[in-house]
């Protein structure tokens, strides 16, 4: 399965190593075209999971609680996304206790 | 008879110093919780949550806590902050507290005066047993939405983070390290990061709480590693990497003159011509230790950030399926047409025999 599967260095952990060459892009070693699919490993007690993306360094451009709702599958196909552009994805599960916190960054640069 | 009047005055005497001690630390808070759940790998702990603080003119203990303090100076014990010009002050300013994440229990953070500059550390500066081969210190801070930092109106100058041996940690349209001048090879790295998130704009950080995670591995070097995380948790953002010693070579092999444990809240600045203005607040700064390097961190402060976190824990593993792209590409190129909605699309699971 190795090679499979593609992230980035987005945030939490210890990979990464792109320096971003402009103020407001994300550096992305990966591209591919549209749709960007995701998946992820579920977690117990979760009812579904949510999907939140930027383009820029910042914030999602989902306000929590309000991502893409995945229901309750661990797959997710994100639509609607500009050719040229590098987005970062999270996820986050929800359940009866709340929203958990973000899961690590993925990205992928959008070609044509 | 005069042995036991001394006995009795002994005995006063130590129930005097007994009851001014529980004055002293009447309605102080205890350490924060993620430090009680660390046990003995949390280092120190100043939830910063209080009215008073004792000491000055330089160094200033705040009466949060009285076991686990944190000290800028060995030769100031509990002397969690130093601050020259003495203007530290309790704050409850509720443009800050109206910032924070949603169900926090914070009720004070300490804070400097409006246009604050010179000398202003918060943290633990003393030395940290060599036993931990990993330590990260992680606080909270607040610059309010006309903060100027460094080449913003006419302020000359604005740290982020102090470490040992003169290294430091700055923002200047970027978030860069930089004097490792004491170290083996000696450089002055870097105009930016390194880090992959590095280029923060500096209005992402006015008007908002975020939380800063330094951590350092291989302390006496050499490969001498050092990784900075930031969150702006006003907004609940993702979590940037803003540094990273790994990501570029003319860092990554350092060796440091001795063994790193400083890791403060360095909120220096200077204006030569006028005033850099307004004002730096910061809350549950704490430091924590661990005998393996192996990915460790403190994380959030429950007290601040309870009702981001949940009880669920994230999912893992996040990534972009290639598979998808290999199957559209190759054995699908001869579909026709993709189906028209992609949504919730899953891998069909490999046959078995």
């Amino acid at each position: 399965m190795a090679g499979l599967f593609s992230g980035c260095g987005g945030g939490g952990g210890d990979g990464g190593g792109q320096i971003p060459t402009e103020l407001e892009t994300i550096a992305c070693n990966s591209s591919g075209r549209a749709p960007v699919v995701l998946v992820w490993n579920g977690v117990a007690g979760a009812n579904g999971y949510r999907i939140y993306y930027r383009s820029a360094p910042g914030s999602y451009r989902q306000n929590l609680g309000e991502g893409l709702d995945a229901g309750g599958v661990t797959t997710y196909s994100v639509a609607g996304l500009v050719s040229g552009t590098a987005y970062a994805f999270a996820v986050t599960a929800y359940g009866l206790t709340g929203e958990s916190d973000f899961s690590n960054e993925a990205c992928q640069t959008i070609v044509e | 008879m005069s042995g036991s009047t001394n006995a009795i005055q002994g005995q006063f005497q130590a129930v005097a110093v007994a009851i001014l001690l529980h004055l002293w630390a009447g309605g102080a808070a205890a350490a924060e919780q993620r430090c009680n759940d660390l046990g003995i790998n949390c280092v120190c702990s100043e939830p910063l949550n209080t009215t008073t603080f004792a000491g000055g003119p330089d160094f200033w203990n705040p009466a949060d806590s009285s076991s686990k303090q944190c000290s800028v100076e060995a030769g100031s014990p509990g002397g969690a902050i130093v601050r020259t010009s003495n203007t530290i002050t309790s704050s409850a300013d509720a443009t800050a507290l109206a910032a924070l994440p949603s169900g926090h229990s914070v009720s004070r953070f300490v804070r400097a005066n409006d246009n604050h500059t010179g000398t202003f550390f918060v943290g633990n500066g003393t030395q940290v047993s060599s036993t931990f081969v990993r330590i990260a210190a992680r606080w909270y801070i607040w610059h309010t939405p006309t903060f100027d930092f460094k080449l913003e109106g006419s302020c000359d100058n604005s740290k982020i983070a102090q470490l040992d041996h003169g290294a430091l940690v700055d923002f200047t349209q970027s978030f860069h390290t930089y004097n490792y001048l004491n170290f083996t090879p000696g450089v002055d790295c870097c105009v930016t990061g390194p880090g992959p998130n590095a280029s923060v704009p500096s209005s992402q950080m006015k008007g908002k709480w975020w939380r800063f995670e330094i951590v350092m591995a291989n302390r006496s070097g050499p490969n001498f590693d050092l990784k900075m995380y930031g969150k702006n948790v006003t907004d609940n953002g993702p979590e940037l990497t803003l540094i990273d010693l790994d990501a570029r070579t003319s860092v990554s092999n350092l060796t440091p003159p001795g063994l790193m444990s400083t890791i403060l809240a360095n909120n220096h600045r200077f204006s030569a011509a006028g005033t850099c203005r307004g004002w730096i607040g910061i809350s549950h700064y704490m430091m924590a230790g661990w005998t393996t390097n192996a990915g460790q961190r403190i994380g959030l402060a429950s007290e601040i950030e309870s009702g981001g976190g949940g009880s669920i824990p994230p999912p893992t593993n996040l990534r972009v399926s290639e598979l998808f792209e290999e199957l559209r590409s190759s054995r699908l190129a001869s579909v026709p047409q993709l189906p028209p909605s992609l949504r919730q699309w899953r891998p069909r699971p490999a046959r078995s025999g």
